[in-house]
């Protein structure tokens, strides 16, 4: 018997919630995507196939409810005037010394100027250490493609980085 | 030279993503978005009358969870017909979900209730869980189209709202508070005055015994005899006058009387498996015309309505035991659900 998805809440909510901060960079946004994927979670669980680890059936889930997210042309987007106030609510915390801190705005706004492919992958890779075969099968795309999305992806933050 | 080397652009990029913001909240604090303006058009033309203001109830989304088998394994519709704002749950029930109440009209001789006998349908018992969840809420108001809806207070709160459907009775309305939802069970009695029922049989579940009552069948203690002969039963039978004066009413039952003679052919023929799959195909023939009106009215004034319509697909029963209980209630066994129209 498949167990009540509170407990999955309970295990996986926290691990969920980082990787909607991290593809949505803000927290209005992360919020919805969060709930969005439950939602989905419940309506598909008697599709859920036990065999598969569930974490990596919520990473999927979350994925395709972020394009969703993205393809709505009435999602409300958020434009943040203050990088440090932005950093303040989608960290747990902000780095405490000026050059650490300062790296981390430019980190952020390098990772939010990424195209959302390359982004996810970036979320994906980071947030729970996944390998790239994870990702492949996570994201429904060859490894291949996954590596060059994930290098591309670096080589474009090393730029914007280094330029600041 | 490079400022950020490889292995720093790494670090920080662990370091970030592990750092990431984890709590949000889930179903009670919702994000609303604006409805699209071609489907707020649409909805203007098509829904005329169900929501005054369609860009005001817009915003008002919130979510029905309905403790019934989900729209898919009913094969009502598909997840991906319910609207955005709303999904069915599903939670199985411990208790029957729908019952027959029906009575006998006995031969005054009779010293036994005898299924040949003739019998009435009087009421129809839906136990259907239902939760409203959204931002914001003050109030529910559930409105049947063809049931009185009485709300019973459950002290323990196990099994509550639940539903007891009603046919051809008038049609009535029941507020709750949002935070109190979870409290109540919510009958639908078929077919008498509204006021008068809805007076009468709240006052004796809620001061009786209500948690007796919404455990062990709330029309147990609320039958009602439709027959010409309702005088006469009244004053052979203290339960009816138990609760105060007796009363007739002249409503048509909620079997057909084609229904209620089929039923006899199948008690005479001693044939109850026969007997019980055809009163679940009345029941299924019931349900499905139910429609509940659910208006949620928002802390700051707003106001919206959904309507559910009920739906019931019938196991088949293969055996007759454990669908007549020492009450002379019968029970049927399907699939409810609930769909949004």
């Amino acid at each position: 018997m498949k167990p009540d998805i509170s407990q999955y809440i309970k295990i996986h909510g926290k691990d969920l919630g980082r990787l909607c901060s991290s593809l949505c960079q803000n927290h209005f946004d992360a919020e919805d995507l969060y709930q969005a994927t439950w939602e989905k979670v419940i309506r598909n669980y008697k599709k859920y196939d036990e065999s598969r680890p569930f974490d990596k059936w919520l990473w999927s889930i979350c994925i395709n409810a972020h394009k969703d997210m993205l393809k709505n042309p009435f999602r409300r987007r958020v434009v943040s005037f203050d990088s440090s106030e932005d950093l303040e609510r989608i960290l747990l915390s902000v780095p405490t010394t000026e050059q650490d801190r300062d790296d981390c705005i430019v980190l952020h706004k390098a990772i939010s100027r990424l195209e959302p492919q390359k982004r996810q992958v970036i979320a994906l890779y980071y947030f729970k250490d996944l390998s790239t075969a994870e990702l492949s099968q996570i994201l429904n795309i060859p490894e291949g493609t996954v590596k060059s999305r994930l290098s591309s992806a670096r080589a474009q933050i090393r730029k914007e980085l280094n330029n600041e | 030279m490079n400022k950020f080397t490889d292995e720093k652009i790494h670090r920080l990029l662990r370091d970030y993503h592990q750092n990431m913001h984890t709590e949000y909240t889930f179903i009670k604090k919702r994000n609303l978005k604006p409805i699209p303006v071609i489907a707020a058009c649409l909805a203007v033309i098509l829904v005329i009358g169900a929501c005054l203001i369609p860009a005001k109830n817009a915003d008002t989304g919130f979510i029905i969870i309905a403790n019934a088998q989900t729209l898919d394994e009913a094969g009502i519709a598909s997840a991906d017909e319910i609207n955005n704002d709303t999904f069915v749950e599903i939670k199985s029930d411990s208790y029957p979900l729908v019952e027959f109440n029906f009575d006998f009209v006995l031969d005054q001789n009779a010293k036994e209730y005898d299924l040949t006998q003739r019998y009435l349908f009087h009421s129809v018992t839906l136990k259907l869980n239902l939760d409203v969840v959204g931002d914001d809420i003050e109030t529910i108001t559930y409105k049947a189209n063809n049931g009185v809806i009485i709300p019973v207070y459950c002290p323990d709160g196990k099994d509550a709202s639940a539903f007891i459907l009603g046919y051809h009775s008038p049609k009535a309305e029941h507020t709750i508070n949002y935070d109190e939802q979870n409290n109540y069970i919510f009958c639908f009695n078929p077919v008498y005055d509204s006021n008068y029922n809805y007076e009468r049989i709240t006052k004796y579940y809620s001061y009786t015994n209500p948690e007796e009552s919404c455990h062990n069948g709330l029309t147990d203690n609320a039958d009602i005899v439709i027959s010409e002969d309702s005088d006469k039963l009244n004053a052979e039978y203290g339960w009816v006058s138990s609760f105060g004066s007796g009363y007739r009413n002249t409503a048509p039952p909620v079997a057909t009387q084609e229904e209620i003679e089929n039923l006899r052919t199948f008690a005479q023929a001693d044939d109850m498996v026969g007997f019980f799959n055809y009163q679940n195909k009345i029941f299924e023939r019931i349900i499905n015309q139910v429609k509940i009106d659910v208006t949620v009215t928002k802390k700051d004034g707003t106001t919206c309505t959904k309507t559910l319509q009920l739906c019931y697909k019938p196991d088949e029963i293969t055996s007759a035991e454990g669908y007549l209980d020492d009450l002379w209630r019968t029970y049927s066994k399907g699939t409810v659900c609930a769909k949004l129209v």
